[in-house]
């Protein structure tokens, strides 16, 4: 008694007391009307409560006769014979006793243990039932709160004895209900509503005592019964499904004897997934997803049976997009074959016109081939954002914020591609507003918001173009801080800093290196600062865009094209080498032109840049002016080869951490070429490498 | 760590929370049956749910379903008595994912919330 003060013992007492009145009234009641359920349980509920606050206090008299007492009414309640009157005065001596002891607990006496012909009274009536209820008053009585720190391993044998009688029963009614749908079709699909829900719970108790032999049983029940829910083949499934269900009980008596249950048979198994899979094709099934095994085409339909899918293994789709991808490069040589230099640059006009009239069916029909195939790859930002309500609350735990989180468009469908690039950066994002947007419960209610910070992920369709938003309704960002700080860093001079439009100096944030973050905190400080996320955005072909208001909060939009895979690029050539730049980021290209000299636009050599030589024939005489975040540069070529549409494969990392080169193509040579990466040569051209050198990220 | 007591019985919580002192835990809220719990769950997250079964108007089994609607990962304990292994298993069934024997000692419990937690976060 002595782990609590004395003010749980007050608590105790008059607690009690309240609660032997509530038993006094229902065992009242229960003399007069009968033993309704009502006040069966109010009295049951008394003493129950009265047991298990005594248990902590340690006095075991006054648990050993709350629990006679329930174990009584208990034996009364599933006999449903209603209480004899010899028990409802056992229980009105009982609850005197109890009384008795409270008052010499209040005065601070010793209790006496509880009379013994009163707890016979009480216990004849629980004679009749099982060992299962009369273990307790042995083990109840002796137990103290010392004891009680090694109670398990009994109990846990005993309630895995307990899980497995259930097992039996679960089984059986799972049987019973196999067997009426076959008899009645009407009863099918709640017959299978039932199987699934007595599976659902079987598969928690599986998991609970770790019985997977069983489990995967149940499982496979499970998907049997969702399949029955919308068959005309039910006896076929309830064929399968019995022998299922015996082994199932066979599994679960070997357990009960100590001994390995044996696993499902293959053959029964193949059995059912044939059903299911014959269903699915014919579109009977609809009833919700059905899993097959693993590494196979898996049938799916929604409830409604309107959307039905098929789950394919991730490699079989990438290399069904790498053949795609092929088929587009040799419709561009094709197409290259009438040019004036190509081998049919002389033939007769029917045979150009003929040649023309493929190449254009085979365009449209590659288009369609295309598109068709990145659809397949495309999936619900749901994947990505399904994880955030998570670690929004781990972090608003860590750092002792209150946020709640909004997610908008979830259903907005992106190549996986993007799915996997964004993850991080999100995640980045999230957890900047959650440690330097949101602000203390105590500074928001101090400036008039709600305790609750508020961070919305929204994401959208617009066009090619996946559009998602996290803004946070938090303290906003700090326009002095950063030009401060970007000074400091040597980001940005003075004079610049005084000319600098708002939205550019929130930008000054992605600049390698940067960071005002007072001090490095658990939750942003982990590597990934705001460079790194327009780093890995733009790496997408995307763009990301900061709005703040002191005060208000910050919104950060990213932009990320929906499909990567394929690219419209520009051509170029330097010296005898091509590359592709992302159409996307072209302004203008053509002959250089002196007078354009004066221009206000940087120009980069490329050949300098890459270190490609130039020879007599290739020297600089075109440029491309390029765009992204907004700056321009204009970059010098040899030759402009033309606009190809790329398939383009993602470069090994450590080749583009040192070169500004995005992601390479096959041409229809099958060379290969390398993509631009335009961002990080506007990046290297404008930022002096020193910055980046520190090594350092930081976040907002 | 945050913790939400469902007891119907205000000393239970109260010595629940006083274990709880004695172990790391920031926030501790209580509710009196599963539907006052269901009414704090609408501006308290907690780690996890130490649960009683017998309570008045909403008992520990419908709350069990109506939070697993709300909450799949959440650890739920429930806090019982001996011998009523019937209930643990319906319990379990239901969706609740450990049970702790009345009395049980701060270490214990501490052991178990721990267990619990690591538990969800691995799933």
């Amino acid at each position: 008694m002595d782990a609590f003060d004395a003010n749980i013992l007050n608590e105790f007492l008059l607690e009690s007391e309240d609660l032997l009145q509530n038993l006094d009234e229902a065992l009242l009641s229960m003399e007069s009307d009968g033993a309704a359920a009502d006040s069966l349980d109010v009295a049951m509920r008394a003493l129950h409560t009265i047991k298990g606050n005594a248990s902590f206090l340690g006095l075991t008299a006054i648990v050993t006769l709350a629990h006679a007492g329930e174990s009584a009414l208990e034996a009364a309640r599933d006999d449903g014979a209603g209480l004899a009157s010899e028990l409802i005065s056992a229980l009105f001596q009982a609850s005197e006793s109890l009384r008795t002891s409270l008052a010499r607990l209040q005065r601070g006496e010793e209790l006496q243990l509880p009379d013994a012909a009163l707890l016979d009274r009480l216990q004849t009536t629980i004679a009749s039932r099982g060992s299962e209820k009369a273990c307790a008053s042995a083990t109840a009585t002796n137990q103290s709160i010392e004891a009680a720190s090694d109670q398990l391993p009994d109990h846990r044998q005993a309630l895995l004895a307990a899980a497995l009688a259930d097992f039996t029963t679960s089984l059986d009614a799972m049987m019973r209900a196999l067997q009426a749908a076959e008899r009645q079709p009407a009863l099918c699909a709640s017959a299978s509503q039932d199987v699934v829900e007595i599976c659902d719970g079987l598969l928690r108790t599986t998991a609970f005592f770790a019985l997977p032999l069983i489990e995967e049983s149940v499982a496979t029940l499970k998907r049997g019964a969702i399949g029955l829910a919308a068959t005309d083949r039910i006896a076929e499934y309830v064929a399968v499904m019995l022998p299922m269900l015996r082994w199932a009980q066979g599994q679960v008596a070997a357990v009960s004897a100590n001994q390995e249950p044996i696993s499902l048979p293959q053959p029964l198994r193949l059995q059912l997934d044939e059903l299911l899979l014959r269903d699915a094709a014919a579109g009977h099934s609809d009833s919700g997803p059905i899993a097959v095994q693993r590494d196979q085409p898996v049938a799916r339909t929604s409830p409604s049976g309107e959307i039905r899918s098929v789950r394919v293994d991730v490699g079989r789709l990438e290399s069904l997009l790498d053949l795609v991808g092929e088929l587009v490069l040799r419709k561009n040589s094709f197409a290259r074959l009438l040019q004036p230099t190509g081998p049919l640059a002389g033939a007769p006009g029917d045979v150009r016109e003929e040649v023309i009239r493929l190449s254009e069916d085979l365009d449209r029909l590659t288009a369609d081939l295309q598109h068709a195939t990145m659809h397949v790859r495309m999936q619900p930002l749901t994947t990505l954002l399904n994880r955030y309500p998570r670690v929004i609350r781990d972090l608003a735990a860590e750092s002792g914020k209150e946020v709640t989180l909004e997610i908008d468009g979830a259903e907005t469908e992106v190549d996986r591609s993007i799915i996997e690039g964004l993850g991080e950066s999100l995640v980045h994002l999230l957890r900047n507003s959650v440690d330097h947007g949101v602000e203390s419960p105590e500074e928001r209610t101090a400036a008039g918001k709600p305790r609750h910070g508020l961070i919305r992920v929204r994401a959208a369709q617009s066009g090619d173009i996946a559009v998602i938003q996290v803004s946070d309704d938090g303290r906003g960002m700090d326009r002095r801080r950063l030009i401060e700080r970007a000074i400091e860093r040597g980001i940005l001079n003075h004079n610049e800093a005084e000319t600098l439009s708002d939205e550019d100096a929130f930008l000054l944030t992605f600049a390698p290196g940067f960071s005002t973050a007072r001090q490095v905190s658990n939750i942003s400080g982990r590597g990934v600062g705001m460079d790194v996320v327009r780093r890995s955005v733009e790496r997408l072909g995307g763009s990301v865009q900061i709005k703040s208001t002191p005060g208000r909060g910050t919104t950060v939009t990213i932009r990320a094209p929906l499909t990567i895979a394929i690219l419209n690029a520009l051509i170029v050539n330097v010296g005898d080498e091509a590359y592709a730049i992302p159409l996307a980021n072209v302004v203008k290209a053509g002959r250089i032109n002196a007078a354009a000299n004066q221009s206000s636009v940087p120009r980069i050599s490329l050949a300098e840049l890459l270190e490609t030589p130039l020879t007599a024939d290739h020297g600089e005489r075109f440029e491309v002016i390029v765009e992204q975040h907004g700056r321009r540069a204009a970059l010098l070529v040899s030759e402009l080869a033309g606009r190809m549409e790329i398939v383009t494969k993602p470069l090994a990392r450590r080749f583009m951490a040192a070169a500004p080169f995005s992601v390479s193509s096959i041409d229809a040579n099958g060379d290969v070429m390398l993509v631009l990466d335009v961002a990080r040569i506007l990046e290297l051209a404008a930022w002096p490498v020193s910055v980046h050198s520190d090594g350092k990220e930081g976040a907002i | 760590m945050k913790v939400l007591i469902v007891d119907d019985s205000k000393t239970m919580r109260d010595m629940i929370k006083s274990i709880l002192d004695q172990i790391e835990s920031d926030q501790v809220e209580e509710a009196s049956d599963g539907q006052d719990a269901l009414r704090a769950l609408s501006n308290f997250q907690p780690d996890v749910v130490l649960l009683d079964w017998n309570m008045p108007t909403m008992n520990g089994l419908e709350f069990i379903k109506a939070f697993r609607q709300i909450s799949l990962t959440t650890p739920v304990i429930m806090v019982t008595t001996e011998c009523s292994q019937a209930h643990v298993v319906e319990a379990i069934k239901a969706g609740v994912d450990d049970y702790i024997i009345k009395p049980f000692t701060p270490a214990l419990l501490a052991h178990r919330i721990q267990e619990a937690i690591q538990k969800s976060k691995a799933a």
